[in-house]
């Protein structure tokens, strides 16, 4: 494979004679046909919309131009109009409390449960628990989402049903602000505890069974062999996976919070997300809304961008 | 000495498993058995983990329910061919750009791993379906969400692990690159073609968004859009027979959530494989 790329490098210069190119066109001519598709897809559907954040910066009338017809003034007028807005200062406090607590709880426990996992020596009981923790993974948020409101509901729902057996007072938990992280990252844990594990376990599954027959001659415990073989093995998977997590701050399972969304909650659980959502689609003030779009998109790509440097500085890997 | 430790842990172990597990199984059997409970028990809150007053009038209710049904329809019509075409249009991307002497795939690629850190946002995306008059259409559901630079990474990183030597063989019996990529590729691809189905079908199945925004007329809604309206209450549960919806109403929205949660749950225990593989794939690649 290398030797090939290396030839054909010199071949693509600029000056092609026309015997080459027809060449090239025969070798290569059927994957440019292949290409053709796939690649109008990303021009028209994945730059298309790129291009469609100029509207942040222009006017837009309905029937016109998706480009908006003339230009703001002055040019950061959206800008201007949404950063003295109260309520996008709390949808923005919202997103990074959301998605810090979140990524305390939910990045640290799939390293335990696979950890724990990897400890079941019953290949059949290993397995059976893994694909239980997997299970919600591939629902629905609609059906998740679905369930909790059951499960919480102040009537009929077995949490306050319990609540009330015991004696106490039943709580509208979805209707609440002071609960809404507190389900809501529960929720995230409770569904992809078993999914975020695998990447972890992969790594476990890899590690060579004969570091851990010799700590045993050498007469380590379960404890210390975890601690002293396990851990330090997938410590360089753990960084990876913490500074590419620390890279998506801004995206939270917007469909989540969205579906768990009610106004009487909207103290806590309005994010960018929903903000850009409510005031876009459901009030139609394209510009500004695409504008707060903008705004959040460019702080998610330098933090992705960022933590992705990062991890590969500091341990030469990297998902991209 | 030795033996107490290793006790200790297994059993923070079988604790900390069984915790895990309850908290899956245990909420999917509460809805399961409000889903099979007569109302009434539902409402005096009776039901915990068993059906109390076994029936299955709800599953009847629903299955007579017109836009449920309908829902039904239209989320296998759109699951299906979205999850096609998404198919077709990843491999036709992934196979070229998994050669890499091919002439400007460095600029290809770099302006599609730029789609993954920066990507266009929902008003420009939904103002863009909408000027091409896609809106209210099955091509708004499906095409703008067509091929998933992850997905497309990965099967790329597929492709290349295939040994060239077969593929070099056939171009010298004059095969060109579609009919290699159809008679000699794709036949080894199964393991990643499977990976990618099962991760395109649960995406369209569950998508309940891009249909909110995107489709206007509820004859076209998809089940899970369908449930969604149910659960939050702008549809009502009971259909036709306004009188008794409110009193089944919890037992109704059990068993649509059991319903359309039904299609994805069949096929994990025959996929769990290709998933793991298909995560191992991707963290290998470095």
């Amino acid at each position: 494979m290398k030797t090939t790329a290396a030839t054909h490098a010199q071949g693509h210069g600029p000056r092609l004679q026309p015997n080459r190119i027809c060449k090239q066109c025969r070798k290569y001519g059927g994957y440019y046909l292949l290409l053709i598709f796939p690649l109008l897809y990303f021009i028209i559907f994945r730059y298309g919309p790129i291009l469609g954040n100029l509207l942040a910066f222009r006017k837009y009338m309905p029937g016109k131009s998706i480009y908006g017809v003339s230009w703001a003034e002055p040019w950061y007028k959206y800008f201007q109009q949404f950063l003295s807005d109260p309520s996008f200062w709390n949808a923005f406090q919202n997103t990074l409390v959301l998605s810090v607590l979140n990524i305390l709880v939910s990045f640290s426990l799939p390293i335990f449960f696979a950890i724990f996992l990897n400890e079941i020596t019953n290949r059949k009981v290993r397995n059976a628990v893994q694909s239980i923790s997997f299970f919600p993974h591939f629902i629905s948020t609609v059906v998740v989402i679905g369930m909790l409101k059951e499960i919480l509901s102040p009537s009929t729902g077995l949490i306050n049903l319990m609540i009330t057996a015991l004696g106490g007072q039943s709580v509208f938990f979805l209707n609440e602000p002071q609960y809404f992280r507190t389900i809501y990252i529960a929720s995230e844990v409770w569904q992809h505890l078993g999914w975020n594990s695998i990447i972890y376990y992969a790594a476990l599954v890899n590690i060579d069974p004969q570091l851990y027959e010799a700590a045993q001659i050498d007469g380590a415990s379960r404890m210390q062999r975890i601690l002293h073989i396990t851990l330090p093995l997938l410590a360089p998977t753990i960084a990876v996976v913490l500074t590419i997590t620390l890279g998506s701050v801004m995206s939270l399972g917007f469909e989540k919070v969205l579906l768990m969304y009610t106004p009487s909650n909207a103290m806590t659980s309005d994010i960018i997300d929903t903000f850009v959502y409510r005031t876009g689609i459901e009030k139609s003030s394209y510009s500004f809304a695409t504008a707060v779009g903008l705004f959040g998109g460019v702080i998610g790509c330098v933090l992705v961008t960022g933590s992705n440097w990062l991890s590969k500085k500091l341990t030469g890997e990297s998902i991209y | 000495m030795k033996k107490k430790h290793i006790e200790a842990l297994d059993l923070v172990i079988v604790l900390v498993m069984t915790v895990v597990c309850l908290s899956v199984l245990l909420p999917f059997l509460n809805i399961l058995a409000v889903s099979f409970s007569a109302s009434d028990a539902v409402l005096a809150g009776k039901v915990g983990f068993w059906p109390v007053g076994f029936n299955i009038g709800t599953y009847g209710r629903i299955f007579s329910h017109p836009s449920f049904l309908r829902g039904f329809a239209n989320s296998f019509i759109q699951t299906g061919s979205g999850t096609f075409l998404s198919l077709v249009m990843t491999v036709m991307c992934a196979y070229p750009l998994s050669k890499m002497d091919l002439p400007k795939r460095g600029l290809i690629m770099n302006a599609i791993l730029f789609t993954m850190f920066f990507s266009g946002g929902l008003i420009p995306t939904y103002m863009l379906v909408k000027n091409l008059k896609l809106i209210d259409t099955i091509w708004a559901i499906i095409l703008p969400f067509c091929i998933t630079p992850y997905y497309l990474l990965l099967v790329i990183s597929f492709f290349r692990s295939i040994p060239s030597n077969l593929e070099e063989a056939a171009m010298l019996d004059g095969l060109g690159p579609i009919g290699i990529l159809l008679r000699i590729v794709l036949p080894v691809s199964k393991p990643i073609l499977a990976t990618l189905f099962m991760y395109l079908f649960v995406y369209y199945w569950n998508n309940w968004f891009n249909s909110m925004i995107y489709l206007n007329s509820s004859n076209q809604f998809p089940v899970m859009l369908v449930v969604r309206n149910i659960i939050s209450g702008s549809e009502l549960a009971g259909g036709n027979t306004s009188g008794v919806a409110s009193l089944s109403a919890t037992s109704l929205k059990s068993a649509s959530i059991i319903v359309t949660a039904l299609p994805v749950m069949a096929l994990i225990p025959f996929t769990q494989k290709f998933f793991v593989s298909g995560v191992m794939i991707g963290s290998v690649k470095g």
